[in-house]
């Protein structure tokens, strides 16, 4: 009898190439807004940094693939930190993030029939700056940790489609009840 | 007289929440085995609980029968936003005390792990851990389902297993 041998679910933790190196692009990027957002935290008593990269693209990958990726783009981007360097480094998607608690405030779009601007065109600018769509379908929103950066965003995409203003509305998430 | 179950307890303390840990691990699975699935989901929520907050004390110089107070966690979630870290909930929040362990250790000269591998995989596991407990599971009658069990079984294993590196 023919014995067919492969080998399932290799535990391997080597970053995918294409996502490190798309990633090294992005951190030497000066993109405003979209993801990935990368959160760079210096601990300053020990120089130590922390890392955390929220990025849709992560999300087939193990955390520890998602840690190998982040570790291997950070070095490829700003050279070897040398041992100690990173304290941890953390990859969540944008829905993951928004569950850890890491980016509360939203920028969701609620354009009329009236309006001029269609839903198309404002899905296909969400798009570009890096939006989410929501698992329940709808336009997409975008999500920032804080409430100056979603403002800026808001500016920016006013500039970006004139007219826009009264569609855009920041929300923020508010806990579970403890009880 | 023999005294009664809640008056055998005795304070929070490193050594009582390792060893509860432990107590509550084995439990979990023996409720896992018999297919109680939400409880033991429910109890090896608070074994990362007990796991974290002994590694959390213990890391900064409490002695192993230390009494832990009220006070003292309350302080903990409190130092939260000195190493960047937004604590909204409450003091049952695993992920919050995972990350708090990891951060404060990143911020304390001579605390820091050796490499960030291990700390990453620390935040990570009780994210994942996070995501299918809370405390409240106590009062619906939901039924996890296998791969929630499974996958929280697997990540407090983990933590559990490496509670000496924590």
């Amino acid at each position: 009898m023919p014995v067919k041998r492969r080998t399932i679910g290799g535990a391997s933790t080597r970053p995918p190439d294409v996502l490190v190196r798309d990633l090294v692009a992005e951190l030497k990027g000066t993109k405003e807004f979209g993801q990935p957002l990368v959160e760079v935290e210096t601990f300053e008593r020990t120089g130590l940094v922390g890392v955390t990269v929220v990025w849709d693209r992560l999300e087939p990958l193990s955390d520890a693939q998602r840690t190998a990726v982040i570790l291997e783009a950070f070095t490829q981007a700003f050279g070897d930190p040398g041992p100690g360097g990173v304290a941890f480094a953390l990859g969540l998607t944008v829905a993951e993030a928004v569950e850890a608690g890491k980016i509360p405030f939203a920028l969701v779009a609620s354009p009329r029939a009236s309006d001029a601007i269609s839903p198309e065109r404002v899905r296909a600018v969400l798009d570009e700056f890096g939006g989410t769509s929501p698992a329940a379908g709808g336009l997409p929103a975008l999500r920032f940790a804080g409430r100056d950066e979603a403002e800026a965003c808001r500016a920016k995409l006013v500039e970006f489609l004139p007219g826009s203003d009264a569609i855009w509305t920041i929300t923020q998430d508010v806990g579970r009840p403890d009880w | 007289m023999p005294k009664r179950l809640p008056l055998r307890v005795h304070a929070h303390t490193v050594r009582g929440f390792r060893a509860a840990a432990a107590e509550r691990h084995r439990d979990a699975g023996v409720l896992a085995a018999h297919g109680r699935r939400t409880a033991a989901v429910y109890l090896w929520g608070y074994v990362a609980e007990m796991v974290l907050k002994a590694a959390y004390f213990s890391a900064f110089g409490y002695r192993p029968d230390e009494a832990i107070t009220r006070a003292d966690l309350e302080a903990a979630r409190r130092l939260a936003p000195s190493v960047g870290l937004t604590w909204a909930e409450n003091l049952h929040n695993v992920h919050a005390w995972g990350q708090l362990l990891v951060r404060t250790r990143a911020g304390v000269p001579g605390l820091a792990y050796p490499n960030p591998l291990f700390p990453s995989r620390v935040a990570a596991t009780t994210f994942r851990i996070a995501q299918l407990w809370s405390e409240v599971l106590r009062y619906h009658e939901n039924v996890a389902y296998t791969h929630e069990v499974r996958r929280v079984a697997d990540a407090v294993g983990w933590l559990f297993d490496s509670s000496g590196e924590l």
